[in-house]
């Protein structure tokens, strides 16, 4: 990873317009999304392999949540990055990079509820409860059934109000950019996320107030 | 504020329990499979991009270098290129100033008192092939149409001139030239009244012998109306042949019209049927 990095953010052979980001890491800042998609763009392959590493995780698990399935989370996975690969060359550095991939992931989720009306299935997602290994028994089962009903809440919730919960906590979108995403005003954005919040709070704090 | 602090503090606490919740990571095969499709959709232009810039700039420097070497050495060869050219280009002067020439003969025969028409055309010829160069170089210079690089052709055509004809000289091949030019006007001018009076089989057999396609020279298409004329028949009726004088009105008809050739013939027939008559004053 440091080294693919470290290669990434050598200065790309582009001889005008990329010279401040050519720049960038003799004065110890990371290229930021744009600047390596622009260097991708360029044919800087090292450059794809950062981004790459540093969005693959977030995007997976958005997928995967938004999906509640794994396999077509994988598909859409594919997919996505398959858009973002194609779509290099006609990339213009006007927002943010990640506001761009996420719109990309968001529409490919679409185009695919759409294709497969028919077809959709319920959740299939189990997570993974196992309580992490060193952890105090008692610590470890009250985490543990707190994942369980953050899960669980999580599914049942609105597909908007997930869906903007995802993006604001996986891809760390503002409300403005979560806006810009899912093409509403950031109002509804941020209701939908306050909605989404209060609820899986409730989940969460849900077996205390039992007891 | 107290609300609000317990509000960030659940905040977190839930963005916590959701970190601890979501830790999938990308499958491995995932990663590999949409590097290799990032790595793999290589454009042509990404693929040519290594040796592209530097076969460009070389091609561009390459280019320049022509260019300007091209453009440094054309005009050292400026000169031998006109001299090759020079024949056609001093033809086509020739034949302009010719034209010009007999416009002036033309204008000289109208005063018929003082100069015989057909001494004059004769005599025209006759300054023509002994003063060539000094004539045409006075005639240029007096020339205000002429433009400034024409002495440069000039010049070149004496160079190829000397250059080519040690066994011909360029007085002879001047003579030439200008006795051929000589005739061309004359046949120019013969051409519109060749088109009324000769028949249209004249014609026909005319152009059946020459290829008018070719680039015939005005000679050339003189001396084929000059037979066909000789095979209509004489220029002077014989009701206007009976008579001396009116022959004679004839022939300097034929003079005013430019056919002095035809106007020689007549001449000739008339003085051998007619040896003693005298002459007009009119007519000297």
């Amino acid at each position: 990873m440091a080294a693919s990095i470290e290669t990434a953010i050598k200065p790309s052979g582009t001889l005008f317009s990329r010279v401040a980001l050519a720049y960038a890491p003799a004065m110890g800042h990371t290229p930021d999304d744009s600047a390596l998609m622009l260097r991708y763009q360029d044919g800087d392959i090292s450059a794809f392999e950062t981004l790459y590493r540093r969005h693959n995780d977030p995007l997976y698990r958005y997928l995967l949540r938004l999906c509640r399935h794994r396999d077509t989370a994988e598909d859409l996975f594919q997919e996505v990055w398959g858009k973002i690969v194609k779509a290099r060359a006609s990339y213009r550095p006007t927002a943010k990079f990640t506001t761009f991939l996420y719109r990309v992931a968001r529409n490919c989720f679409i185009d695919h509820l759409r294709r497969n009306k028919r077809h959709m299935s319920g959740a299939e997602l189990e997570e993974d409860l196992q309580p992490h290994p060193g952890e105090p028994l008692e610590m470890a089962t009250e985490r543990s059934l707190a994942k369980e009903r953050l899960s669980k809440a999580l599914m049942d919730l609105p597909d908007e109000q997930r869906d903007v919960f995802l993006l604001h906590e996986e891809a760390g979108l503002s409300l403005d950019q979560i806006a810009l995403v899912t093409g509403s005003n950031r109002e509804t954005a941020k209701s939908r996320l306050r909605y989404a919040v209060n609820k899986l709070r409730a989940a969460i704090d849900e077996r205390p107030e039992r007891q | 504020m107290s609300n609000e602090r317990d509000n960030r503090g659940e905040d977190q606490r839930l963005a916590d329990t959701y970190k601890a919740l979501a830790n999938e990571r990308a499958p491995d095969y995932l990663n590999e499979r949409v590097l290799r499709m990032a790595g793999g959709q290589r454009t042509p232009y990404m693929r040519a991009r290594a040796w592209m810039r530097p076969v460009a700039w070389a091609a561009t420097i390459g280019l320049s270098l022509a260019i300007v070497l091209e453009v440094t050495r054309l005009p050292q060869v400026a000169p031998d290129s006109i001299s090759i050219a020079a024949p056609d280009i001093s033809k086509a002067r020739d034949s302009r100033l010719e034209r010009k020439d007999n416009g002036a003969a033309e204008a000289r025969t109208t005063t018929p008192a003082t100069v015989s028409p057909i001494e004059s055309a004769t005599d025209l010829k006759q300054n023509r092939a002994a003063t060539p160069a000094a004539d045409r170089n006075e005639r240029l210079s007096k020339d205000e149409f002429v433009p400034k690089g024409l002495t440069v052709l000039r010049d070149a055509e004496d160079m190829a001139r000397a250059q080519a004809g040690s066994d011909q000289g360029p007085t002879a091949s001047r003579s030439d030239t200008d006795e051929a030019s000589a005739e061309r006007p004359l046949a120019e001018a013969m051409t519109p009244d060749l088109a009324a009076a000769q028949p249209i089989a004249a014609e026909s057999v005319a152009t059946d012998e020459v290829s008018m396609d070719e680039p015939a020279s005005a000679a050339a298409f003189a001396t084929m109306t000059n037979a066909n004329k000789r095979v209509s028949g004489p220029p002077c009726s014989e009701s206007v042949r009976d008579v001396p004088e009116s022959w004679i009105a004839c022939i300097r008809e034929l003079e005013e019209n430019g056919q002095e050739d035809e106007a020689r013939s007549e001449y000739e027939e008339f003085r051998r049927v007619f040896p003693n008559f005298e002459r007009l004053d009119t007519d000297k």
